[in-house]
């Protein structure tokens, strides 16, 4: 099995190669970690080493991906070749911009890392066939993208039918159980042997049913960040009775936005492009993109009200790229007059009483605004 | 309350030199009998920063504000003058406006948990202490708060904003693409900002080889024991060792230096003349006023013989291929890449200059160099060198822990006491350059 560290990594790789792979999404960061890593370094690079270290995943043939996301994660790569030798490591170099030189850049490292990837496990298919393989483990990939977005609770637009024309997954009751069956369904692309519809009975069946729809007339907000880690911060802001417009993480859409042009031409440069190219995550370079991309979030038909009252945006701590992003974010918020909250913390952030008091305190917030502007509009369309 | 006010005396003083002819003139003049107590090669040091920042707050040249691991060649040799932000924070802390820097920067939501090498630069700009620049150059590598504090003085400055995408590793294409980066940069700077033209980079580079050639020089020097440079003053330098390659000044800057450790050696008037221990120093240093420094050298007979930001790590340039030449120097800083290029330069530095020990000076929110501190341990250990993790803040003074620091310290002198027989690296080898 292979595990990748990041959105950028093309799971189309391995699965094309007949590798089981799935994104590393540690449920805590552990102590394996604790001796390897200074105390600074954020949770998911702990997590990542402790997932790892914990025996939670069989060590046979087992493969890291990692790409160099930032300096916790090329020191996590470091720290998996020298004290876990039994594990296969690769390392990817993803770039931090998106022009075209950075795109064919991207591509050369996509080729390497597939004949790494086939010169490390046995059976791997022979050259020829895998452009074919890659473009069908592409479109399988493209399959649950979309049933995950049809899945969000928030009316969501997605370009083109999903698969067989009908939601093949059921709509999710909250954005916790959204953030869970993305979960589910990572877990299930692992599964040996199996295609998409395996893959969304097997994230249908753990679906939870345990949380609660969000109330329909809640403040919304759009929560962001580097990384959500968990399912506990989307279930502390709904328990909070806040809505939540869109997920805009590692863990949620920036992910699921993938678009692999039908052009013709080399398989591993229209991969690259798709992927350096999908919504842009904190970590790259191009600060104006990321501010389209939240502007496409917070204005979805391109009007002049936003669409939500407020941003919750969450930093994992200690990493760098979200701290600094979440002043930037603060400061483009201020331009349209709209709230920000900044959460920093750990996995299982949610569960604490100092999280539900911030979010109570915001709501009560966004509330106020919200009762100041419905007055503002009434007094407005008196006088017209 | 009466610091406070002290602090804002100061900064308007500051602000004021900055920005005045005058200033500059009587400094430069002043610099004739003052000059007296400073050495040959501070003398040239203190002229060149000094006419760098009358042309840079005088408008007279154009200012590019640089990430550390960013070529200075480039600026100087397209006709600009380099400033690197984190340098500023460490002369902020040494002219004691750090503090209110830094907190000018958590005012504006930049967490304590990042380096402070940034915060405080941010909060200089908050403060008007920063020179307008025309442009902003980062590069990808080795410090992720960096280019991203550095994109932010962009933004309040409104200038443009260029990245260099640092391949990991020194590929035919990984190099190519960088060397195109460099060209594009260089092309897009000469046609948005007046003033700038390509035609002196050649120049620039064939400065920064002479310099290069006298540096090391100096380094060789520098093997002597005992040590013939204090290392606490060698750390300081760091700040020129980042800033003033491709600067006509540099080479002879270094020459100066090298100079000035001729005769260190030749007199025998040593920093440390009883030296019992040497050590090589990894990262930076507080830039404030501490007393770890005084106390290793006058109370351990413990010199500093060589840190990591002085090692010179790049080929000499091709000063008629200077993109591919630059693209080489980014590519080759041993911090970049995988883990062994590091330790390995550090072994190398080990044995090269007869190092007893070494200290690691983990600056807080600094991930890239703290990240490898258990490979250093195990990797030293091996080699029977014992290592040291200090954490402090070389910044931000409110969290220097220097008590702690001088507790640790001592016993790291007394485990380097306790071992009778000499560092296995107490030999020299020569610098394979
Ligand atoms: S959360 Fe931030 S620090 Fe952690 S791995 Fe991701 S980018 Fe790196
Ligand atoms: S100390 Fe580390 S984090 Fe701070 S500026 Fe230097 S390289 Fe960057």
């Amino acid at each position: 099995m292979l595990l990748t560290t990041c959105s950028y990594i093309p799971l189309e790789i391995p699965l094309a190669l007949g590798i089981p792979a799935r994104r590393l999404l540690p449920k805590n960061a552990g102590h394996e970690a604790d001796s390897y890593l200074p105390r600074d370094f954020c949770p998911y690079a702990r997590g990542v080493l402790s997932q790892v270290w914990a025996g939670k995943v069989s060590h046979a043939l087992l493969g890291v991906a990692v790409a160099g996301s930032c300096d916790a994660m090329r020191r996590v790569y470091d720290v998996l070749r020298h004290y876990a030798p039994d594990i296969l490591s690769f390392y990817l170099d993803v770039p931090r911009t998106q022009n075209e030189d950075a795109v064919s850049y991207y591509a050369g490292v996509l080729r390497s890392f597939a004949h790494d990837l086939a010169a490390a496990y046995p059976g791997a298919p022979p050259e020829r066939e895998w452009p074919e393989r890659l473009w069908r483990a592409a479109h399988e990939l493209d399959i649950l993208r979309r049933a995950l977005l049809t899945a969000y609770p928030t009316p969501e637009t997605v370009q083109g039918d999903a698969g067989s024309g009908n939601k093949p997954l059921g709509v999710c009751a909250s954005v916790t159980e959204w953030v869970e069956l993305y979960f589910a369904l990572n877990e299930a692309l692992a599964l040996p042997g199996s295609g998409p519809p395996d893959w969304l009975r097997a994230a249908e069946s753990v679906r939870s049913s345990t949380t609660s729809p969000a109330a329909p007339r809640a403040p919304v907000v759009l929560l962001m960040g580097s990384f959500l880690l968990d399912a506990t911060i989307p279930a502390a802001l709904e328990a909070n009775r806040l809505g939540i417009a869109a997920v805009d993480s590692c863990l949620g859409w920036r992910s699921l936005k993938v678009t692999l042009s039908q052009a013709e031409g080399d398989i591993f440069l229209r991969l690259a492009a798709a992927y350096l190219r999908k919504p842009p995550c904190p970590r790259l370079l191009v600060r104006q993109a990321r501010r389209s991309w939240l502007e496409e979030l917070l204005f979805p038909e391109g009007g002049k009200e936003a669409e939500v009252d407020g941003v919750v945006y969450f930093v994992p701590k200690f990493c760098d790229h979200g701290y600094y992003e979440s002043v930037d974010v603060k400061d483009w918020l201020s331009e349209y007059g709209l709230p920000f909250l900044l959460l920093e913390s750990e996995y299982g952030a949610g569960l604490s009483a100092q999280m539900h008091t911030r979010l109570a305190a915001f709501r009560e917030l966004l509330e106020e605004r919200q009762g100041q502007q419905g007055a503002a509009r009434a007094k407005e369309g008196r006088r017209t | 309350m009466k610091s406070e006010s002290g602090n804002v005396r100061r900064l308007k003083l500051a602000r004021l030199f900055l920005a005045n002819h005058l200033t500059y003139f009587l400094a430069r003049l002043a610099l004739g009998p003052l000059g007296r107590r400073l050495r040959s090669y501070q003398k040239v040091a203190v002229r060149g920063i000094l006419s760098e920042l009358h042309a840079a707050f005088s408008g007279e040249k154009p200012v590019i504000l640089a990430s550390a691991f960013v070529p200075t060649e480039l600026i100087y040799g397209l006709g600009a003058i380099p400033v690197l932000p984190e340098v500023w924070s460490g002369f902020a802390a040494a002219a004691g406006f750090s503090a209110p820097a830094v907190t000018a920067s958590e005012g504006s939501g930049y967490s304590q948990d990042l380096c402070s090498f940034h915060r405080c630069s941010l909060g200089l700009e908050n403060l008007e202490l920063l020179p307008k620049p025309a442009a902003v150059i980062v590069s990808s590598h080795l410090c992720d708060g960096g280019r991203c504090s550095l994109y932010r003085h962009s933004r309040s400055f409104g200038c443009p904003f260029y990245v260099l995408d640092v391949p990991y590793a020194a590929t035919p294409d990984g190099v190519a693409w960088l060397a195109h980066q460099l060209e594009r940069v260089a092309q897009d700077l000469v046609l948005k900002v007046p003033g700038l033209s390509l035609a002196g980079l050649p120049k620039a580079l064939a400065a920064a080889n002479r310099a290069r050639s006298e540096y090391l020089a100096v380094c060789r020097l520098r093997r002597n024991q005992p040590a013939p440079w204090a290392g606490s003053e060698a750390l300081n330098y760091v700040a020129v060792f980042l800033s003033g390659w491709g600067s006509p000044w540099l080479p002879e800057f270094y020459a100066q230096l090298r100079t000035h450790l001729e005769e260190t050696i030749r007199l025998g008037a040593f920093p440390v003349s009883d030296e019992r221990h040497r050590l090589l120093w990894l990262n930076l240093r507080p830039y404030y006023s501490s007393s770890i420094f005084r106390y290793l050298e006058k109370e351990c007979n413990t010199s500093i013989a060589f840190e990591e930001y002085s090692h010179l790590y790049w080929p000499p340039h091709r000063p008629d291929a200077w993109a591919e030449s630059l693209a080489a120097k980014l590519l080759s800083h041993f911090g970049w890449g995988p883990i062994e290029r590091r330790l390995e330069t550090i072994w190398n530095l080990v044995q090269e200059y007869g190092i007893d020990g070494v200290v690691q000076f983990n600056q807080w929110g600094c991930r890239q160099s703290n990240g490898g501190g258990r490979f250093l341990a195990d990797f030293l250990r091996e080699r029977g060198v014992p290592f040291l993790e200090l954490a402090g803040d070389g910044v931000d003074g409110r969290s220097s822990g220097t008590a702690q620091q001088l507790t640790r310290i001592a016993a790291f002198v007394e485990l380097l006491d306790a071992r009778n027989t000499p560092s296995p690296a107490r030999g020299t080898k020569a610098i394979p350059r």
